[in-house]
This record gives C-alpha cells, sequence and structure tokens, in this order.
C-alpha cells in the first residue's frame, strides 16, 4: 500500500483527442480508490500559479465524448527555470498534492533530473 | 505534425488510401512522387491522396502540390493542412477506451508505490516504461504499415 491521500491530474501541450477520457479516467479511479483528486489547470503554467481546484466524481460528467481538455493545456517557460519548478513544486506542498497524474506529449515527461525531487508522477501518454 | 515522426501521417495514409506518403522514416523525393503519380495515372486511378508529414524533407506539403502541378498540370492540386483540427477532435471509440485504460492505470501504479514512469500499451496490455527510457528511445514506424500501405495504393 502507499501513503498517497491526494493525487493532482494535469494535461499538457498540445491537445489530443482522448484527453478528457484520460481526465475522467484519472478522477473516477481515484474516487473509487477513496483518495482525493485535484485538478490542475492550464497544465505547468497553472501549477506554478496556483491554479488548483478538488474534483469530485461529478467533476468528469460527460466529458468522455468530448475532444480538447477541460483541464486546459498551455505552454510554459516558466516551468523551464528552476525557480518554476520550485515554485510549482512549492504549490503541490501546499495543496497537499503527494502524486502527479500528467496527460500529454513527450514535452509533458516530468523532468526528474530537476533538484527539487518531484512528487511521485504517472503521465499517460496520448 | 510529424516533425520527427512520421507514423500519424503513415496511419492517415492507409486510412485514406493514399498514393504516397512522405515521412522523416523514409524519404520520397519529388521525382519518386511524380513517378507514382505517372504510374497511377498509368493504371486509370482518378485521383491520389499524398500524405505529406512536417518533418519530410522534400518540401512541405504546399511547395510539393506546387512542383506537381508544375510538372503535371493536367491534375487539379488541392492542399488540406490538418493541425489543430484534428487534434481537438472528438475522441473515436478507441481512444476512448486507450485513454480510459491509462487514467486508470497510471492511478493504480502510483497507489502500488510505482512512479516517475509513463504509462503506454505494449501489445494491448498496459506497460509502465521508466520516463529516462520513455524520453531517450525512439519509437520507431512499424514498417508494416507503410508496406501494406503500399500494396494498396496501387
Amino acid at each position: 500500500m502507499s501513503d498517497i491521500k491526494k493525487i493532482a491530474v494535469f494535461t499538457s501541450g498540445g491537445d489530443a483527442p482522448g484527453m478528457n477520457a484520460a481526465v475522467r479516467a484519472v478522477v473516477r479511479s481515484c474516487i473509487f480508490n477513496n483518495i482525493q483528486v485535484a485538478g490542475i489547470f492550464r497544465g505547468y503554467q497553472g501549477l506554478i500559479e496556483g491554479d488548483i481546484e478538488e474534483l469530485t466524481a461529478r467533476s468528469v460528467n460527460h466529458i468522455l465524448q468530448r475532444g480538447g481538455t477541460v483541464l486546459k493545456s498551455a505552454r510554459s517557460d516558466d516551468f523551464r527555470k528552476p525557480e518554476g519548478r520550485a515554485k510549482a513544486h512549492e504549490k503541490l506542498k501546499s495543496n497537499g498534492v503527494d502524486a502527479l497524474v500528467a496527460i500529454g506529449g513527450d514535452g509533458t515527461t516530468p523532468s526528474t533530473k530537476s533538484g527539487t525531487r518531484p512528487p511521485p508522477t504517472a503521465a499517460s501518454f496520448l | 505534425m510529424g516533425r520527427d515522426a512520421g507514423f500519424i501521417a503513415a496511419h492517415a495514409g492507409l486510412a485514406s488510401g493514399a498514393l504516397a506518403v512522405m515521412i522523416p522514416e523514409r524519404e520520397m523525393t519529388i521525382e519518386q512522387l511524380l513517378d507514382r503519380l505517372n504510374e497511377a495515372k498509368r493504371h486509370n486511378k482518378s485521383s491520389s491522396i499524398v500524405i505529406v508529414a512536417e518533418g519530410g524533407k522534400s518540401g512541405n506539403a504546399t511547395e510539393i502540390a506546387a512542383e506537381v502541378s508544375k510538372q503535371m498540370p493536367f491534375y487539379e492540386t488541392k492542399v488540406t493542412i490538418l493541425g489543430h483540427i484534428q487534434r481537438g477532435g472528438s475522441p473515436s471509440c478507441f481512444d476512448r477506451n486507450l485513454a480510459s485504460r491509462l487514467g486508470v492505470a497510471a492511478v493504480e501504479a502510483l497507489l502500488k508505490g510505482k512512479r516517475d514512469a509513463m504509462v503506454g500499451m505494449v501489445h494491448h496490455k498496459v506497460v509502465l516504461t521508466p520516463f529516462e527510457k520513455a524520453i531517450s528511445d525512439k519509437f520507431r514506424l512499424d514498417s508494416e504499415i507503410v508496406r501494406i500501405s503500399d500494396i494498396l495504393s496501387i
């Protein structure tokens, strides 16, 4: 078992059909496993700015069939800088996030060599 | 799209019955394309679709269409650039099921203590690949797709 109590999910980079289906799957499987789930809006940039919201199973109603991403997406130059990543790490801690699920392409891969050790991250690549 | 990898172009080529796919993995010169178009004409093909990935070295779709128009003026060429129109489209049944499986697998992997990994599918099974490996390995195009496309485009 793990000590994860809260997972945050976000989408990043160019959108792809199926992103919403992945967001829904992450949110509902968190609820199913009795852990909290938060949505980060606008990818890494939104994370740096603290654009984070608690989600419920009902937050992802009727998005399975929709294109795009309800969590929105963005490119973030700030996240390429160590200060940006430190800020992102801080926001995760202050929001009680223990783990991240990133949904995106190869540009979304969290940097595991970024000085500050990121929280446990699983990425669904679409 | 297809700056480094032509797999979307190759799949689109097979699905649309394209005469030719011009992708980074398999260079096709303008001369080779013209040969194929001429051959298609000889076989009484009434129209031909050519898929051009962004990373092809023979130029972009507009440039290639202009060259074809110049060399084969009897053909009316039309160019459609797919980009966010395609990427923002509604998910198909396949997309929805793939994304649903990957999303659940990501959460279950984290709850099992796994971390720093990409969730993906290999041989129809969910597989975790460490980020280090995921970003260093180059995705190789399944040459079978291009081979079949070549057979069916005669």
